[in-house]
């Protein structure tokens, strides 16, 4: 009950100076226009794919945009690119809707960056005053002399300040996301609803952690200036240090090479290939159609064999590094919540390499029909590709390290700050 | 300056110092300076080697299995820059025939000298410079300090001064540790070009410390509390760092749209594909249509067999004459399509081009609304990793294919031809060991600066106008 009091008191303090209705608005716009921005770069790459998907006539696999890209881009413009299968090697063709190359030098305002990097400040900045202000103002000792316990001052003023923050957030994105069809244009497919449903929540358990990281630093200093920079030092490292790093230090301790030299060993395997293909095909030169096509399926298909290992072996040690960062940079909330969040909206490393894996399989099942059709076979169609697609408690459940991650870091500083204010000296 | 400033500038400076959380601010970016640049470093050295390997694996494939067909694609290698470890790769796809993606690169951008000056520097510097006045206020001794003999510009520039200078310590000492590690590394190949791009990026990264050190005083010199002064100046900070610069390209996209990508794409390989073949097919028909209604025998020939009609061109010279002449109107003809549908092609490359490069002026103009923006076009092009440095590649490219490449593939050809090769020529295997190489000539430090006086020109105005109304906010600033 004295718990409940006293959160009321911290909401009614956020409405009562303007703090909550400002977060709320701010919140808003940020979340709206990054809707309205990433909602165009959808289209134009929905336009973009309607030119160069396949009619069915051709041995080309593209996946269409997905409109969850909305919400993180991630590796979606990498997984909607055209690969047409030729008889030596799959050509490659970039589908992006922009050649400004700046659109990299950036990064993208997708809803998962706000999440990730801005709301998380509001989060520090939310909870960096929660107890020294209290002290400053010389509040603190009337709050508890008043016979309630520090355990409940402490949970009434973490609850109290998580609602000013967790509901403008939550009605900000559940505002835009009820605008979403009627005024950006957005259609989801069956499912996508459960996949936003989990980014919003997971986001809601993200900023939970960065506040209670903010409580606690709170409650471990006395003045107000020192907690502040110590929180927004705090946030820079959780964000952008410990990701950055991470992935450097990856680079560094896991052996992959670099894409330049993966590239070479393919073309080195085409250009051998091709010509061992067209020794067998002269040495062939005057035996029934049967024994040049044997022969033609023998040389590429002996190319295609080669490069896919070559392939497989870059992503096993692309997948090393990928699994080494993710090691290390899920000690961050950050980078754990981009990870999971990623992953149930589809967009992630995993994802993009899982589409590989399936465009190689479905490759090498119609590789005879395009062998077929460049001997001059009159070919038919072509079967349609399916991009793999899995449930959002699958990729839940596959990324449970980084959800175990974010709840340890939450539970342990949320511990930190119950026993911060238990032990804090109000004098 | 007088000596008024240098003393405040001094005390500030000394403050600053022994403040504990400024020695562990100051030992976090120490530390990621150095730390970054060693992992860099490392991570280059490798990739060389694995380079200076893949190429060794290259030339030898070129010499087994070599053929004209697809050299070019063999040739368009080129070594990682050692300017790599100062600004990393900014993108993850792969080229146009790339199966693989650098997924890492896209989703965790690595740390480089960028992201640790441009996001933590920056934030250490409004943190140290927000409270300049206000702290001074609410401890009661700015009243002090304004009736000294130091005028109020006295003032305001020792603290600019005083605060630039404190943070200049963690910026210059891992700048210097990092740079002499990366001078005495041996499987760096650092050499004066190098050194002078990392002495302009350093050059700029002062000048983008002493814009955060400004806002902060700005921010403090119109507000009354140290809160208010923290709140605007983050704000800022927030705006500066994190929206304005994200925004700015997809901004810029909807302005100055380039039209859709792929169309364009789609459009130029039909250029030179069908609409080519069916230009082809009219100018031959218009152009061999005056010889074949002086001979229309030709039409009956054509409509016989392949071993009717070689018994037929040999008993009739005539004829054969005629397809001789016809032949060669056909080569003109497709020449001729092929000389005027590159035209069209390169048409339509430049004006897709020149509304990229508006779409990227533009997405500059806006992004130049942010001193952030500033450096990482500056540090862009002094490393050689921008948009400006993949133009100029380009062009020399192309330079090289006409002046070097393609007289090569001619000259080559033409031996072929008269060796007398049986089957195609140009996928036949020849082992090419003397191969023409594209080797990109950098651009000189000096070039490479003055591209960035634009960025260095927005970052000084901001710094300018901050200090500008910090003093405007000051000189009417209630001390009491």
């Amino acid at each position: 009950m004295t718990t409940w009091i006293i959160a009321r008191r911290e909401i009614a303090d956020a409405v009562g100076t303007g703090r909550a209705p400002l977060l709320f608005v701010l919140v808003l716009v940020m979340l709206g226009t990054g809707m309205l921005v990433l909602r165009n770069d959808y289209h134009a790459r929905m336009e973009a794919h309607a030119l160069i998907r396949p009619d069915g006539t051709q041995p080309v696999m593209a996946v269409s945009p997905s409109p969850l890209s909305v919400f993180a881009r991630g590796l979606d413009d990498a997984m909607g690119r055209r690969f047409e299968v030729n008889p030596g090697f799959i050509t490659v063709g970039q589908t992006q809707a922009s050649a400004n190359p700046l659109f990299g030098a950036f990064p993208t305002p997708d809803w998962l960056f706000l999440f990730r990097v801005v709301l998380a400040l509001l989060a520090f900045l939310a909870g960096y005053d929660l107890i020294c202000r209290e002290k400053a103002q010389g509040t603190l000792k009337l709050l508890l002399s008043g016979g309630a316990s520090r355990a409940s001052v402490a949970a009434g003023k973490w609850l109290g300040s998580w609602l000013v923050l967790v509901v403008p957030v939550v009605l900000a994105a559940l505002l835009w996301l009820a605008m979403a069809g009627p005024l950006f244009g957005l259609s989801f497919r069956p499912g996508d609803g459960g996949a936003i449903a989990a980014f919003v929540a997971l986001g809601v358990i993200y900023l939970t952690v960065c506040f209670t990281m903010a409580a606690a630093l709170s409650a471990l200093f006395h003045d107000q200036t020192t907690a502040l920079v110590t929180a927004v030092l705090v946030w820079a490292i959780v964000v952008f240090v410990v990701p950055g790093g991470g992935v450097l230090a990856a680079r560094h301790v896991s052996a992959a090479r670099p894409l330049a030299v993966v590239e070479s060993e393919l073309q080195q395997a085409f250009g051998r290939g091709m010509m061992n293909t067209l020794d067998l095909l002269h040495a062939a030169a005057d035996q029934p159609s049967d024994v040049r096509f044997a022969r033609l399926h023998e040389g590429w298909g002996g190319v295609h064999e080669e490069r896919d290992r070559i392939m497989e072996r870059a992503d096993a040690e692309a997948a090393q590094v990928v699994r080494v960062a993710e090691a290390m940079i899920r000690v961050s909330p950050a980078g754990a919540f981009e990870g999971a969040a990623t992953r149930v909206l589809g967009t992630s490393i995993h994802d993009e390499a899982q589409l590989r894996r399936r465009i190689l399989d479905h490759k090498n099942a119609i590789l005879l029909d395009v062998f077929r059709a460049f001997g001059g076979e009159e070919g038919g169609t072509f079967p349609a590709f399916q991009p793999p697609r899995g449930s959002v408690a699958d990729a839940l459940v596959s990324r449970g390290a980084d959800l175990v991650a974010l709840l340890v870091t939450g539970f342990l500083s949320l511990l930190v700050f119950f026993t911060a204010v238990r032990e804090y000296d109000v004098r | 300056m007088t000596r008024q400033t240098a003393v405040i500038a001094l005390k500030e400076l000394r403050e600053l110092m022994v403040t504990g959380r400024f020695q562990a601010a100051a030992a976090l970016v120490f530390g990621l300076f150095a730390v970054t640049l060693a992992l860099a470093t490392r991570t280059y050295a490798r990739a060389l080697q694995e380079y200076g390997i893949a190429d060794a694996a290259r030339l030898e494939s070129l010499r087994q299995d070599g053929h004209l067909n697809r050299v070019t694609m063999w040739l368009a290698t080129e070594p990682p820059s050692p300017l790599s470890i100062l600004v990393s790769r900014r993108s993850g796809a792969g080229g146009w025939l790339s199966f693989q993606v650098d997924g890492l690169a896209v989703a965790f951008p690595p740390a480089d000298l960028v992201l640790v000056m441009g996001i933590v520097l920056s934030l250490v510097a409004v943190l140290f410079a927000h409270d300049a006045f206000t702290g001074e206020r609410e401890r009661g001794t700015l009243r002090l300090l304004v009736s000294g003999a130091a005028s109020r510009g006295d003032v305001l520039l020792g603290k600019l001064l005083g605060r630039i200078g404190a943070l200049l310590v963690p910026l210059m000492g891992g700048l210097l540790v990092g740079g002499l590690a990366l001078a005495l590394s041996r499987d760096v190949g650092w050499g004066r070009t190098e050194t002078a791009a990392f002495l302009a990026l350093a050059g700029v990264g002062v000048l983008f410390v002493a814009v955060f050190v400004s806002l902060g005083i700005l921010a403090s010199a119109w507000t009354r509390t140290t809160h208010g002064s923290l709140a605007a100046s983050l704000l800022a900070w927030a705006a500066f760092i994190l929206i304005i610069p994200s925004v700015a390209p997809y901004a810029a996209a909807a302005f100055a749209p380039t039209g859709n990508y792929a169309l364009h794409q789609r459009a130029l390989m039909s250029v030179m594909d069908d609409q080519r073949d069916a230009l082809v097919d009219e100018l031959v028909r218009e152009w061999q249509a005056p010889l074949l209604s002086q001979h229309p025998e030709v039409l009956d020939y054509y409509a016989l067999s392949r071993s009717e009609r070689a018994a037929r061109a040999a008993a009739d010279p005539a004829l054969t004459e005629v397809l001789t002449r016809l032949s060669a109107i056909g080569d003109s003809a497709i020449a001729e399509a092929n000389n005027r549908q590159r035209v069209k092609h390169e048409r339509m490359v430049e004006e897709f081009d020149a509304r990229r490069d508006a779409q990227i002026r533009l997405t500059g103009r806006f992004a130049s609304l942010s001193p952030y923006s500033a450096l990482v076009l500056a540090s862009l092009d002094l490393t050689e990793s921008g948009h400006r440095a993949a133009t100029r590649r380009a062009q020399q490219h192309r330079q090289w294919q006409e002046d070097v490449f393609r007289p090569w593939y001619a000259a080559t050809l033409d031996s072929l031809r008269a060796a007398n090769l049986p089957g195609d020529w140009s996928n036949s295997r020849i082992g090419l060991t003397e191969l023409p190489r594209f080797i990109y000539a950098r651009e000189p430090v000096g070039a490479r600066f003055l591209a960035t006086l634009p960025p260095v020109g927005a970052l000084s105005g901001f710094g300018l106008g901050f200090v500008l109304l910090a003093f405007v906010g000051f000189r009417r600033y209630d001390v009491r």
